[in-house]
C-alpha cells in the first residue's frame, strides 16, 4: 500500500505534467477555430444524411467478419511485437536507450533492422509493432538500416519531424540545443514531414535535408556524385497550377515526366537553401507531392483578402503576397487587407510574414484598433516562440491602448501568467485579481485562482 | 481609472475585422449561456451562430486538453457540434450549456481513442495516428514531453483515460467528472485513484518525462 508520502509524490508528478500540458493545449488551440470554420461546419449539416446500410447487408458484414475471425485471417497480421537488442555499453530501459559517451551502440531488432546509435546519442523505441517500430532520436545522430519487408512500418522522429520509412538507410541527426536535425539518404527514400515543410518532402538516396529551427532555415543538399539527379520533393511557392497539388501519399512523377511548370526549369544543383524568406527562386519542376504553397497566385486583389481569409484560404492570400512582393505589399495594402494578411500568414504557420506584417500595422495606422490588435497579436507569438518577456511587454501595450479590447482578457490572462512565470506567483497575484475581478468567467479563472492560492 | 463597465465601442470593428473569433471582452448586454441555451432549444437559427461564437473556442481546447497534442481536429469539432446542436433540446437545465456540451466532448474522444486503438490494431497505421501534418510550433522539448505524457495514458483504459484527463488535465471537480461520466462519486475517486498510480508508475520509469518534471519542479 502506498504511504502518503508517496501519494503526494505522485500527484505532484502529475501534477506538473497536466500543468504542461494545459499550458501547450492553451497554446496551440488560441487559433481555434479556424475562419471559416462556421461555413464547413454548415456545409457539413447541409450534406444529405448518408443512408444507412440495409439490414440485410449489415448481416452480411458481420457474417463476413466472423468468417475472418474463424478462419484465422487476423492471425497473419498481426504477430509479435518486434523485439530488439542492444550491444556495448548502452544503458537501457523501458525501450530508453542512452549509448556509452565514448562508442557507439548496435540496436538490432528481430526483422533484420538494425540503428547504430552514435556515441552519446539517446533513442527511444516508442511503438514495438509486428512490422516495424516508431524510433524517436532524443538527441545525437543514429545510422538507420531498415529491412524492406512487406507491410514494413518504421518511423523515426527527431525534434519536431517525422521520418516515415519503407526500407532503406538513413542517417538522422538531432540536436535539441541547437534544434538542428539532418536527415541523410543512403539509399530507398523516406518522407519528411514537420515545421519549415508545408506539408512534407520526399527524400531519395543521396539527399541530405538540413533544418534549423533557430534560424528557420531548411536546405535539402544534393550529392553531386550521384548519378541520377535526384528531383527535390519541395515545390517551390506560388508556382504550381493548382491540379500539380496532389493528395498525400501521391507518388511523385520524375522529372522527365512530370508536367511541365508555369515556370523556367533549371537544371539541378548540388544545393538548394529553403529559408523561410518569402519569395524563393524556382528551382526545377516541383514534384505532386501536396504543399500549402502550391496555389495558384491570383490577380493582386487585397479588397478580397479578408473574405477569402474567412472562407479558410489563408495559403492563397499569403501565397499572393509573396508574389506580389512583401515590401510592395506593406506599404501598398489598406489596413483591413493587412489585417487578413496577418491573420493568413498567422494560420499558414508563417510566423515571420505575421510578425512583420503586424509591426507594418502599428507603423501605418497608429492609435486604430488594429494596431492595438496587432500589439496582442504580436505579444502572443513572442510568447509562444518563449520570449516571455517579449510577449509581456506587447501585452501591456495592448492593455494601454485597449483596455476594453476584444483581447483585454486574453492579454491579461497572458500577463498574468508571464509574471507569474517569470517572477513568481506573489508578484502576478495583482494581476491575477483584477483578472477575477473583470473577467469571471474568463479562460485563465483557473490560473487566477492558482496563483490566489498559492502561499 | 478606466470604467470597465463602460459598452465595448469598438467591438464591432474589431469584429468584423477577426470574422467568428469570440468575444471575451466584459460587454454588457450580451446573452448569457442560458439564454442561448432555450433558443437554441426554441429552434431559433440565430442562436446557432451565437452558440458557435460563443462555445466553440472553449470546445477546440477542450478537445485540445482531451486528445493531446497534434493536428488541428477541426472534424472533431464539428462533430461536437453536430451532435450538440442535434441534441440540445434533450438538455434539461440551460444553465447547464458548457457541462452538456462538455459531455459531447468527453464521448466524442472517448469514440477517436477508440478509433486510434482500432486502427492500431488492424495495422492501418503504425501508431493508430492518422497520417496528418505534424503540428510546427514552439516549446519542442516540452511538446515532446507532453507528447509522451499522452502516449502514456494511452495505456489506461478508455474509461479510466477519460476521467483521469478529466480530473488532472481538465481540471473538474471530482463531482463534475462522476457527473459527466455518469457514476457515482466514490467510482470516480476510485478509478481515479487506479490510473493516477498507474500513471505515476510510468511515468517514473520514463526518464524524459521524469527530468522535466524534476527541471519544472526545481
Amino acid at each position: 500500500m502506498n504511504r502518503p508520502d508517496d501519494n503526494d509524490a505522485d500527484a505532484r508528478l502529475l501534477a506538473v505534467l497536466s500543468e504542461e500540458a494545459r499550458r501547450l493545449a492553451a497554446a496551440d488551440a488560441a487559433d481555434l477555430p479556424r475562419p471559416g470554420a462556421w461555413h464547413r461546419l454548415e456545409q457539413r449539416r447541409a450534406e444529405p444524411h448518408r443512408r444507412g446500410r440495409p439490414g440485410w447487408a449489415t448481416g452480411l458484414c458481420l457474417c463476413a467478419a466472423a468468417a475472418a475471425v474463424v478462419f484465422g485471417l487476423h492471425s497473419w497480421r498481426s504477430g509479435r511485437a518486434l523485439t530488439f537488442d542492444v550491444g556495448g555499453d548502452a544503458i537501457v530501459e523501458s525501450g530508453y536507450i542512452r549509448g556509452a559517451t565514448n562508442a557507439g551502440a548496435p540496436v538490432q531488432f528481430s526483422d533484420g533492422t538494425r540503428i547504430d546509435l552514435a556515441a552519446g546519442a539517446r533513442m527511444s523505441v516508442v511503438a514495438p509493432g509486428p512490422h516495424g517500430a516508431r524510433i524517436r532520436v532524443e538527441e545525437g545522430a543514429a545510422h538507420f538500416s531498415v529491412m524492406h519487408l512487406p507491410h514494413a512500418a518504421w518511423s523515426v522522429e527527431a525534434g519536431p519531424y517525422l521520418v516515415e520509412v519503407t526500407g532503406t538507410v538513413f542517417d538522422v541527426r538531432w540536436s535539441s540545443a541547437d534544434e538542428v536535425v539532418e536527415v541523410r539518404l543512403r539509399s530507398g527514400s523516406v518522407r519528411v514531414s514537420g515545421p519549415l515543410l508545408s506539408e512534407h518532402a520526399t527524400l531519395h538516396a543521396g539527399q541530405h535535408l538540413t533544418a534549423r529551427l533557430a534560424t528557420r532555415e531548411l536546405r535539402i543538399d544534393e550529392n553531386a556524385s550521384t548519378d541520377e539527379a535526384p528531383a527535390l520533393s519541395v515545390p517551390p511557392p506560388a508556382t504550381l497550377p493548382p491540379e500539380k497539388t496532389a493528395s498525400p501519399g501521391a507518388t511523385a512523377p520524375s522529372a522527365a515526366t512530370a508536367p511541365p511548370a508555369t515556370t523556367t526549369v533549371e537544371p539541378p544543383t548540388p544545393a538548394v537553401a529553403r529559408p523561410l524568406a518569402p519569395a524563393r527562386a524556382v528551382r526545377k519542376p516541383a514534384r505532386a507531392v501536396a504543399s500549402l504553397d502550391a496555389q495558384a497566385v491570383a490577380e493582386w486583389a487585397p479588397q478580397r483578402w479578408s473574405e477569402r481569409v474567412s472562407a479558410g484560404d489563408a495559403n492563397g492570400v499569403v501565397a499572393e503576397a509573396v508574389a506580389h512582393g512583401i515590401d510592395a505589399t506593406v506599404a501598398d495594402a489598406d489596413g483591413a487587407a493587412l489585417v487578413a494578411l496577418a491573420d493568413a500568414a498567422r494560420y499558414a504557420g508563417r510566423s515571420y510574414l505575421a510578425e512583420r506584417v503586424l509591426r507594418a500595422q502599428r507603423t501605418r495606422f497608429p492609435g486604430t484598433p488594429a494596431a492595438g490588435a496587432a500589439a496582442f497579436f504580436l505579444g502572443r507569438m513572442a510568447d509562444d516562440r518563449g520570449a516571455a518577456a517579449d510577449g509581456l511587454d506587447w501585452y501591456r501595450r495592448y492593455l494601454t491602448e485597449e483596455p476594453l479590447g476584444a483581447y483585454a482578457a486574453e492579454a491579461l490572462g497572458r500577463e498574468m501568467i508571464g509574471v507569474a512565470r517569470l517572477s513568481g506567483r506573489p508578484a502576478a497575484r495583482a494581476l491575477a485579481l483584477e483578472y477575477l475581478r473583470r473577467f469571471p468567467d474568463g479562460t485563465y479563472l483557473l490560473h487566477a485562482r492558482a496563483i490566489l492560492q498559492s502561499p | 481609472m478606466t470604467n470597465f463597465c463602460r459598452p465595448v465601442a469598438l467591438l464591432g470593428e474589431v469584429m468584423a475585422l477577426t470574422s467568428f473569433r469570440i468575444i471575451r471582452g466584459d460587454a454588457t448586454g450580451e446573452p448569457t449561456d442560458a439564454a442561448i441555451a432555450e433558443a437554441l432549444q426554441r429552434g431559433e437559427r440565430q442562436a446557432e451562430l451565437e452558440a458557435w461564437n460563443r462555445f466553440s473556442p472553449g470546445a477546440a481546447q477542450t478537445l485540445r486538453r482531451l486528445l493531446g497534442p497534434g493536428p488541428d481536429r477541426e472534424d472533431l469539432l464539428q462533430e461536437v457540434f453536430l451532435r450538440f446542436y442535434k441534441r440540445i433540446r434533450t438538455l434539461r437545465e440551460p444553465a447547464a450549456v458548457r457541462s452538456f456540451l462538455f459531455g459531447i466532448c468527453l464521448r466524442v474522444v472517448r469514440g477517436e481513442i477508440a478509433s486510434r486503438t482500432r486502427r492500431r490494431w488492424l495495422h492501418l497505421t503504425p501508431t493508430g495516428e492518422t497520417p496528418e501534418t505534424a503540428v510546427p510550433g514552439p516549446d519542442v522539448e516540452a511538446r515532446d514531453t507532453i507528447a509522451r505524457y499522452y502516449a502514456l495514458l494511452e495505456r489506461l483504459g478508455a474509461g479510466e483515460r477519460s476521467i483521469f484527463v478529466a480530473r488532472t488535465i481538465e481540471r473538474l471537480t471530482l463531482a463534475e467528472v462522476a457527473v459527466a461520466h455518469g457514476v457515482s462519486i466514490s467510482t470516480a475517486q476510485r478509478r481515479l485513484t487506479r490510473a493516477s498510480k498507474r500513471i505515476a508508475a510510468l511515468v517514473r520509469s520514463d526518464p524524459a518525462l521524469m527530468q522535466f518534471a524534476a527541471g519544472d519542479e526545481s
